[in-house]
């Protein structure tokens, strides 16, 4: 376990994005002339687009796609008038980003970072940052909460899309429970070889108390929240929900969260 | 082709499964959500044994270009078929075994719709038996006549889908 783990899943993100792998299709030239008639849906889970009034007015609004490359959401974005920065692990990832930017003639800032880091930007720099399903190529999601927290302005929104962990209890048929919670491939030389042999890269199972929890702690106010299935397989037939996306905004004043020590004794 | 409605049937999700499974080999990245859909998916309630499939793609334009695929899965492409944004497939040409109805995910409406009205009869048992009970008689009324089949639940089913849509936005309140 020499490399950092997170280069290993930028290289295995690499290799998905040349065989084909579905958010690293760039949209289509008709999808972006759509989107300029106000014709168009982004996703941050599976199934389900994201609700229309979730979003604030595009209009010169400056967007941060976080661990968002392939192309997808921020032509859309654009074509809206926002004015938009993807961060992304993966090069290919930024590669097809700067094909559609290219292609449809805008400008578009591209970085090249590992979110794990401290992120690459100042202090509320960003009105909204969109945040598709992603953290589950890292660790610790808290520190990310917190990143956003602070680079985005007052009054801003984050939305993300989250896997809330169940898909990494089953087999790949999902029809048997075999693995206990967390999946933490870096807690586990077993599972870590399991993951590199069979190319799926260090994946990590999240808690809905690392996810949302997380995001509330890091001083975020939850607005709206729905969940998703995976699409398709045995947990999606029954409809067994494996993925929630949610709208949260950083408040004007930051919002303390005390522990009253004195309540848990008055009983 | 006689018109004819059965007994619910538990193999009915395991059909499903199976052939979802070849659906998304043919559909790959284009697929975003498979669902079963129509009569057969819902629990106890008489169907004709015909399984609804409805795959939601990215880009609808995109789903002609496996109309060989699906043709040697046995399905015959029928194009849109009657409802615009959708691309029809049926199998089985004397028994009818499969619809496939496929739709983009911009498609709300029609997502929806289908959506909603499995979901509804799921939840609402008692409807569930009244449409069963419905459709066999119709099917005992009209054993070859499949259009006189369909006029007869026509009332039934736009009702059905009033209800379901209205269920439906509540319950998911998006």
């Amino acid at each position: 376990m020499n490399k950092k783990y997170t280069d290993i899943n930028s290289n295995v993100i690499d290799k998905w994005v040349d065989e084909g792998w579905e958010w690293g299709q760039p949209i289509s030239h008709e999808v972006f002339e759509k989107a300029k008639n106000n014709d168009w849906f982004v996703l941050l889970t599976p199934t389900k687009p994201v609700p229309k009034d979730w979003f604030c007015d595009f209009k010169n609004a400056e967007i941060l796609g976080l661990a968002s490359g392939g192309g997808q959401q921020m032509p859309i974005f654009t074509a809206l008038g926002a004015k938009c920065t993807v961060l992304d692990y993966s090069e290919k990832q930024l590669l097809k980003e700067k094909e559609v930017a290219e292609r449809e003639n805008y400008e578009i800032k591209l970085v090249r970072a590992d979110m794990t880091e401290p992120l690459p930007f100042d202090d509320e720099s960003f009105d909204l940052i969109f945040h598709p399903v992603s953290n589950c190529y890292i660790e610790n999601v808290f520190p990310v909460w917190k990143e956003c927290y602070r680079v985005l302005r007052k009054g801003g929104i984050l939305m993300a899309g989250l896997d809330n962990g169940i898909s990494y209890a089953f087999n790949d048929e999902e029809d048997m429970l075999i693995r206990r919670l967390p999946f933490n491939p870096l807690k586990d030389k077993q599972l870590y070889e399991e993951s590199v042999k069979n190319g799926w890269g260090i994946q990590f199972s999240h808690t809905i108390e690392e996810q949302i929890g997380g995001q509330l702690k890091a001083g975020f106010i939850l607005t709206d929240i729905y969940h998703d299935t995976n699409g398709t397989g045995r947990l999606h037939e029954f409809n067994v929900p494996t993925f929630y996306a949610t709208r949260a905004i950083k408040p004007n004043k930051k919002i303390v969260h005390h522990r009253n020590k004195k309540n848990r004794n008055v009983i | 082709m006689k018109v004819e409605v059965v007994e619910y049937s538990s193999k009915w999700p395991i059909l499903f499964q199976e052939e979802a499974r070849k659906i998304k080999n043919i559909l790959r990245d284009e697929l975003i959500g498979i669902y079963h859909i129509g009569s057969t998916a819902v629990e106890n309630l008489k169907a004709k044994p015909i399984i609804d499939i409805m795959p939601v793609v990215r880009d609808i334009t995109k789903v002609d270009k496996y109309n060989k695929e699906f043709e040697t899965l046995g399905y015959e492409p029928k194009g849109e078929f009657g409802i615009a944004g959708r691309r029809y497939f049926r199998k089985g040409l004397t028994i009818r075994t499969h619809h496939i109805h496929i739709f983009e995910i911009s498609n709300s409406r029609d997502i929806d719709r289908h959506l909603a009205v499995r979901d509804y009869l799921r939840a609402h048992p008692q409807d569930a038996y009244e449409y069963g009970q419905l459709k066999s008689k119709l099917a005992a009324l009209y054993p070859f006549d499949i259009k006189a089949y369909c006029d007869g639940k026509d009332t039934f089913v736009k009702e059905l889908e009033r209800k379901a849509l209205k269920w439906y936005y509540t319950y998911n309140n998006l």
